[in-house]
């Protein structure tokens, strides 16, 4: 009967009785996990349903080519792409300007 | 063996409702697993604070991903390959910031769970674990809090089987003095 008591109580420690601690290892999060938990979700979800930052980089990137396009046409219909080109204003002389003024 | 098909068919009718964006599905998953998750991610980090982020995080990202499970292993197993792999980088980056700020360790002290309240034996296998390398910890956690088999701990880890056993004789070897110690 010692005996058996005796192997009873060596169970309980050493390796034999760590891993039955183990196996009854039963730890829980704080009792505010899942409300916390809920909250982050909600941001997250929050963070990702509008997700705008493909429409813009469509919008940029059509511009981008669009102003590419103007230029390219600008440079061939005048020769250059000084600022006059650039302003329309290239085939104008001052004096022309002056007369269109009176 | 029916009981886990039941089991498994019932998790893939929530998944399926989380995909739809049924946010009570999800929350039932949380519910139903949160014990299981608490299991892994206390024994990998100890720490109450960490614990709860990587956890929280571990179900965000499960959310965010749901769209990626495809039923091929259960849903257990694939929550427990998400919060073990969080636990590591958690503990990497931990290792990086070698020391922990006063704010810090008054937030753990802080934290929800008071140390007084836990057993004895809950807070001797929390020391232990603790001792023990990463990678050791991750397979005595899987292998012998979780009660995964040798094969389903090598697929959770992506490790040879031989890996798994090896690494669990050293982490034997390792915790016989630690628990000595702990236990006098």
């Amino acid at each position: 009967m010692i005996e058996q008591n005796k192997h009873k109580m060596d169970n309980t420690k050493g390796w034999n009785g760590f891993t039955q601690k183990l196996s009854r290892f039963q730890p829980d999060f704080s009792p505010e996990f899942e409300q916390r938990l809920m909250q982050k979700l909600a941001t997250v979800e929050l963070e990702t349903l509008p997700d705008m930052i493909p429409v813009f980089r469509i919008f940029a990137l059509s511009g981008v080519a669009a102003i590419g396009l103007l230029m390219i046409g600008l440079y061939f219909s005048n020769g250059s792409l000084n600022l006059d080109s650039l302003l329309g204003i290239s085939g104008y002389t001052p004096d022309m300007g002056l007369l269109s003024f009176l | 063996m029916g009981r886990e098909v039941n089991l498994h068919t019932e998790d893939m009718a929530l998944v399926a409702r989380v995909k739809a964006g049924d946010q009570r599905a999800f929350e039932q998953i949380v519910r139903q697993y949160k014990p299981m998750m608490a299991r892994v991610v206390v024994g990998m980090l100890g720490n109450q604070n960490d614990a709860d982020d990587v956890g929280q995080e571990a179900f965000i990202r499960f959310y965010r991903s749901a769209d990626q499970y495809k039923g091929d292993a259960a849903l257990g197993t694939y929550l427990t390959r998400i919060a073990i792999n969080l636990s590591l980088n958690a503990l990497k980056k931990r290792k990086s910031r070698s020391w922990v700020s006063l704010e810090e360790k008054h937030d753990n002290l802080q934290s929800g769970v008071d140390p007084s309240h836990r057993s004895d034996d809950e807070e001797l296998v929390r020391k232990a674990l603790e001792q023990l390398d990463p990678k050791y910890r991750a397979v005595v956690v899987l292998r012998l809090v979780q009660g995964y088999s040798t094969k389903e701990t090598a697929k959770i880890l992506k490790l040879p089987m031989g890996t798994v056993l090896s690494r669990l004789a050293r982490a034997q070897e390792k915790l016989k003095p630690i628990i000595e110690q702990l236990e006098v």
